[in-house]
């Protein structure tokens, strides 16, 4: 089994240069056919994104990871000279361990987020309909997405908020609980505003409310938001009602004042009350944060929500390493196992074949034979083979088990078994 | 010797409770074994209480603390592995400790449990259980306050790691209802037992007046909530006032004078 991890991603190349290597969804197939054509690998699932462009592939014996790296550079249409240096290659444990850091989005611009994993299911999903994903590829697919999900579920790598958006949802929430069959109102049109509009959105929030100076303005982000439209100068009904006011306008000016909020605390009998202030010049009255029941934040709060969220996941990403590399090595031994346990299957076949014609030359010779001489044959010479073979199988277990691949490939050489993937081909 | 197997319990208890907040990847002091031992050992203290004294200990001041504070580290055990409730848990077993020790502390006064009498060892059960309730809403009013006060003041730091303000809300309001249903049964229970009981003379009893303000006390509360809408922080300033109430009128009743009546 040589399994090869190539590409680039943005730790090791800026976009002018992934962008050459980057493959549509509609060429990978034919990427991956070119793969096997060219006797390059037996198997393989290409990841195409905006931030890397790599191969996992369980390549030919014989061929080094660089070897792969450069057909994937000229196979792209890259200019293999000049990607060359911004290519990273890695083979056998250290690929699987890197196919399981970019599954459990170690490797991401932004540690945890959850989009890698969508991105790598699609990616193995495009190479088994194009018969690219055979029992390696599919087994190393099914572990990344496994020590993905063990990851996310035992460390808070992608718990803590890492944009505005996700800061505002999460102050939201430490407030009011679950958002699920909330309201909530959003001032203006400003891009800060439309990011949480859309966080709050995704997470289960029942009403929005949008307010802008230009009421078509504002009817069309509600069509967008699939919510209602309402003039500016009309807060306070809405304001007593919603749980969530997010202010984001070019206003300059208080648009929600505490005068204003005093006697809307007061008719909401102090229920919680979320007000996010994503505009510079403010447009909710900081003074408000003094009223029972309504908690304000300004865009700076929810800024060191977010880096504080980053922080907690890098602290996560520790544990979360320690987790892919005891994955990426138990994974590793049990798949060359596999292999090793395959290679010695196909000893025994050949072994069991070559005894089968020896018996029956003998036998035709020999002439009529009683049953009880004909089992005393077979056993006789299962145990010659079962003997001759033993020592042989006894040390390439051992080679195996202990890594030595050059004495293990010598041995099965000797024994007469092919060194290529049997147990790759569909 | 009870009371030296209810310190060693009270240890048990602090060990993971330290080590939560020392050493969090210490796998030996985080060992949930820690808490089950306390509670074994706190249970075993109960119990060879009764083995003793061959009976209830129902209305000495002591047992009744060591009960109460079982009931409340029973909570910090389901609270304390949930996401976001270990601060919860963490004030829970606090909260425990100091009834555990406060019940060490406490006389051996009080008489034993009439076992004969359903009515008794109802009022009493029901008294416990009600008392459990208002100190679990004790300690949500006072992290509810905790987490107000860090969110009004901007301090951000690991806030996603306390309960939401809601959820601390919504648990107060329940325990503070099940607290409240609680004490007002086993009050009307006591009442008849008293009623029938020749030798009770409860007239000038503290605690049954302090605990009829109490009951009054915590019926406005939930009226409040229930009726006008209002929660959050007035839930909360219930919540602590009736405790810290209830705090003193045992303090009184079980230190200077002969225990719960």
């Amino acid at each position: 089994m040589n399994l090869v991890a190539v590409g680039l991603s943005h730790h090791t190349a800026p976009v002018e240069v992934r962008e050459q290597l980057a493959t549509g969804s509609a060429h990978v197939p034919e990427l991956l056919a070119r793969l096997r054509a060219d006797r390059v690998g037996a198997e393989g699932v290409l990841l195409s994104t905006c931030n890397r462009v790599e191969l996992y592939a369980v390549a030919q014996s014989g061929r080094t990871a660089d070897e792969v790296a450069d057909w994937l550079a000229r196979s792209s249409g890259g200019r293999a000279r000049s990607l060359g240096r911004h290519m990273f290659a890695y083979q056998q444990q250290d690929a699987l361990q890197h196919v399981f850091r970019v599954a459990s989005s170690l490797d991401s611009m932004v540690i945890g987020e959850p989009q890698i994993v969508g991105q790598l299911r699609d990616a193995y999903k495009v190479a088994t309909s194009a018969h690219s994903a055979g029992p390696v590829m599919r087994r190393v697919m099914d572990r990344a997405l496994h020590v993905a999900k063990r990851v996310r579920t035992e460390t808070a790598i992608s718990r803590e908020a890492v944009s505005v958006g996700r800061a505002g949802v999460e102050l939201a929430r430490q407030v009011l609980g679950s958002l699920n069959g909330r309201s909530a109102l959003l001032i203006g049109a400003g891009a800060h505003g439309k990011l949480v509009a859309t966080s709050l959105l995704g997470y289960g929030l029942s009403e929005l409310v949008v307010a802008n100076r230009t009421f078509e303005r504002a009817a069309a982000l509600a069509k967008r938001f699939g919510g209602m439209a309402t003039h500016l100068d009309d807060l306070d009904p809405h304001l007593e009602r919603v749980d969530v006011v997010v202010a984001s306008t070019g206003a300059g000016r208080l648009l929600v004042t505490r005068r204003q909020m005093a006697r809307v605390v007061r008719k909401r009998r102090y229920r919680s009350q979320v007000l996010l202030d994503l505009s510079v010049p403010r447009n909710i009255d900081p003074a408000i944060n003094d009223l029972d029941g309504a908690y304000r934040f300004d865009v700076d709060d929810l800024r060191e929500v977010a880096a504080q969220g980053m922080e907690r996941r890098r602290a996560a990403a520790e544990a979360a390493e320690a987790i892919v590399r005891a994955e990426a090595q138990r994974a590793w031994q049990q798949m060359r196992g596999e292999v090793h346990r395959a290679r010695l299957a196909q000893v025994m076949r050949r072994a069991e074949a070559i005894r089968t014609a020896e018996v029956e030359r003998a036998t035709r010779s020999l002439g009529e034979l009683s049953p009880k001489q004909q089992q005393a044959i077979d056993a006789m010479t299962r145990a010659i083979i079962k003997k001759v073979l033993h020592p042989g199988l006894q040390s390439s277990r051992a080679w195996a088990e202990g890594g030595d691949q050059l004495r293990l490939e010598a041995a099965l050489k000797a024994l007469g078994v092919s060194t290529d993937e049997p147990e790759s081909s569909r | 010797m009870t009371r030296w197997i209810a310190i060693i319990a009270g240890l048990a208890y602090l060990v993971p409770l330290v080590g939560e907040r020392t050493r969090p990847d210490d796998a030996r002091l985080n060992h949930p074994a820690w808490v089950g031992l306390g509670i074994a050992l706190h249970v075993v203290a109960l119990v060879v209480d009764v083995v003793m004294l061959g009976a209830l200990p129902l209305s000495s001041m002591r047992w009744g603390l060591g009960a109460l504070a079982l009931w409340v580290v029973l909570g910090w055990a389901f609270l304390r592995r949930r996401p976001q409730m270990e601060s919860l848990g963490r004030l829970l077993v606090g909260l425990a400790l100091v009834l555990l020790g406060t019940a060490q502390l406490a006389p051996d006064s009080g008489g034993t449990a009439d076992l004969s009498s359903p009515w008794f060892l109802a009022h009493v059960a029901l008294i416990l259980v009600g008392l459990g309730g208002l100190a679990v809403s004790f300690t949500l009013s006072v992290l509810w306050l905790v987490v107000r006060r860090r969110l009004k003041t901007k301090r951000l730091r690991g806030i996603s790691r306390l309960p939401t303000l809601d959820t601390l809300d919504r648990l107060n309001y329940q325990a503070m209802a099940l607290g409240f249903v609680s004490l007002t049964a086993g009050m009307a229970v006591g009442g008849m037992w008293a009623a029938t009981h020749p030798t009770a003379s409860l007239g000038a009893d503290i605690t049954i007046w302090g605990t009829a303000l109490l009951w009054c006390w915590y019926a406005v509360g939930l009226h409040t909530r229930l009726v006008s809408g209002w929660r959050g922080r007035l839930a909360a300033i219930f919540g602590v006032g009736g405790f810290v109430g209830l705090g003193a009128m045992v303090a009184v009743a079980g230190l200077f004078l002969q225990g719960w009546h």
